[in-house]
């Protein structure tokens, strides 16, 4: 079979076996009880807010600082750096490795697998984030537009961290280490601090794409920050590109790499 | 007949650990035992040979193909490794059949075959429960089922009769026969010599990731024939019967037996032993009761060979 036809038939198969797997694991219920913090805090933040605070501007900084700064990489890198790396740990992937496929359909069938839990997961996390924002005589709830414009940002946050964290799991023994060491020392730190080192993350990119930048809530975020964002199509075309790159390395990896497996 | 396995020079390290020196080996089709002490480099080899390793130095062929990655020699071979791992949440039956799809079976045959895989390693009944609820030998064999439902060339095994009972190990060695008198070419690997020497006559033995001997059982024998034999006798006094045989040209070394019975003899000349061992006994009247030799098993080949 040629490798046009095996690759995505193997990818396939792959993708079926390994959503199985996710859906039996430990890790996915704590996929879950992450993805479930920023609509209990939406709903804790509308009971116990103070005055000032209106329905908008709740979810947007709910959205923001807890949604796409702190859930979304952590859950991607849960579910993301295991893609081959637990395989590995498992020691089953002789089974795969040892069959007339593609070892790159390993790579891409694992990672859909994962991606597809992580994308239904931060979609709910953040739909259920705007439903429960309900502050009575607060102004206007969020948008579609709004809501919309976070959710896409999201989910490309998801795909990117996903990819990432897969990548770093298979080219390095102690991967969820360094993909958690990133996310808190550069995504969460290096994204906050005021300048254009900023645009070294992607928090940065991610945020270039919801930000209204007319919107007066966004004005304190520009000023603080001294930064200019990007525009929404720049941020998707760059991080289109970052994933394309990912996607190579993770390929090319797993291709290459040699799993040492205890007995 | 052409070689299923050319290895030339091979080397493969752990860091500073080596797991094979130098092994240059040629394996013929049919059963052949790779045996040697735990470490010897057995399952880095078997590794190698499965593509899941690169050597560091030389080089390998297996059925004609490099064996890293390649996905011409995978359609031809089975591997079971020794590895207790399985996807847990599956049953027996659909582990098997999702491999051989990725194999590229259409459902419905990797079904059929699946189920026929079972049914060879003994499963039949419990194909339909969770591989987590399977006793060890039960796993054991559901990795040997995956390994040859696609009806492979040749089929690896890394320390396949390991965990397996009695009767299971029967059946384990009687499948491995039949898929050689199929045609099929089989490499084992094992440190319990017996269970070997019940299933094949072609051994290779490896030790410290090298060849140490390769050959029948037989040719193996000969070619440590220079080697000291030990003989164990029992006698009514062995005291006697050791003082005796110290006068012996080919006895290297005489020891009393812990049981204060027997007398453990070390001779270069197995052979000349036996021929001159009846009139020594007599001179002695030392009233020997039986005449045993150690040597008699692989294990003692093996024992000789390592040192």
């Amino acid at each position: 079979m040629s490798s046009l036809i095996a690759m995505p038939r193997a990818a396939f198969l792959i993708y079926r076996l390994h959503i199985g797997m996710i859906l039996g694991s430990r890790r996915s219920l704590a996929a879950i009880g992450l993805a479930a913090i920023p609509p209990l805090l939406a709903f804790l933040a509308s009971n116990f807010a103070p005055d000032n605070q209106t329905e908008n501007g709740i979810f947007l900084k709910l959205g923001t600082f807890v949604l796409i700064q702190f859930v979304v990489p952590m859950l991607s890198v849960a579910l993301g750096v295991g893609v081959i790396a637990d395989e590995a740990e498992s020691r089953t992937i002789t089974f795969p490795f040892t069959r007339p496929i593609p070892r790159m359909s390993l790579f891409l069938g694992r990672w859909l697998a994962a991606l597809t839990a992580i994308l239904v997961l931060i979609a709910s996390s953040c739909i259920l984030t705007a439903l429960f924002v309900q502050v009575k005589d607060r102004g206007e709830p969020p948008t579609n537009e709004v809501v919309q414009s976070f959710l896409q940002a999201a989910l490309l946050g998801g795909v990117v961290y996903s990819l990432g964290s897969a990548v770093v799991g298979v080219l390095l023994k102690r991967g969820l280490i360094f993909a958690l060491g990133y996310v808190f020392a550069v995504e969460a730190l290096l994204a906050n601090v005021p300048g254009s080192s900023q645009s070294l993350t992607v928090q940065y990119h991610l945020r270039s794409m919801f930000i209204d930048k007319e919107a007066p809530i966004w004005k304190f975020l520009e000023e603080a920050e001294l930064i200019k964002f990007l525009t929404p199509e720049e941020a998707m075309t760059k991080m289109a590109f970052t994933t394309a790159v990912l996607l190579v390395v993770g390929c090319v990896a797993v291709s290459r790499k040699q799993f040492v497996l205890a007995a | 007949m052409s070689a299923i396995i050319q290895a030339e020079g091979l080397g493969r390290w752990y860091g500073e650990v080596v797991g094979l020196g130098d092994l240059t080996v040629n394996i013929e089709p049919g059963i052949t035992g790779l045996v040697g002490p735990n470490g010897a480099g057995k399952s880095t080899f078997m590794k190698v040979m499965v593509g899941e390793l690169r050597p560091h130095r030389g080089t390998i062929r297996v059925l004609g193909y490099k064996p890293f990655a390649s996905r011409g020699l995978y359609a031809r071979l089975g591997f079971c490794p020794q590895q207790d791992a399985l996807y847990e949440h599956q049953t027996g039956v659909a582990f098997v059949r999702d491999l051989l799809r990725l194999g590229g079976h259409s459902k419905k045959q990797a079904t059929r075959d699946a189920e026929a895989a079972m049914e060879r390693v003994g499963l039949t009944e419990a194909m339909n429960r969770r591989v987590s609820d399977y006793s060890k030998g039960m796993r054991q064999r559901t990795r040997l089922a995956q390994a040859i439902a696609h009806s492979p060339d040749l089929i690896i095994a890394d320390e396949p009769l390991t965990g397996l009972d009695p009767i299971a190990r029967r059946q384990i060695i009687e499948l491995f026969q039949e898929l050689a008198a199929e045609g099929k070419s089989v490499i084992l690997s094992s440190h319990v010599l017996h269970e070997v020497e019940n299933l094949t006559e072609t051994i290779v033995l490896i030790h410290r990731g090298r060849l140490l001997a390769q050959g029948s059982v037989r040719e193996v024998r000969q070619l440590i024939s220079r080697h000291p034999s030990r003989v164990r006798v029992t006698a009514r006094d062995p005291r006697k019967l050791a003082s005796k045989l110290f006068d012996q040209p080919h006895v290297r070394a005489v020891a009393l037996g812990a049981d204060g019975e027997s007398v453990q003899i070390e001779t270069d000349n197995v052979a000349e032993f036996h021929v001159t061992f009846a009139s020594v006994a007599k001179d002695a009247s030392a009233g020997v009761r039986s005449l045993s030799s150690d040597d008699a098993s692989l294990e003692a080949v093996f024992d000789y060979l390592v040192g």
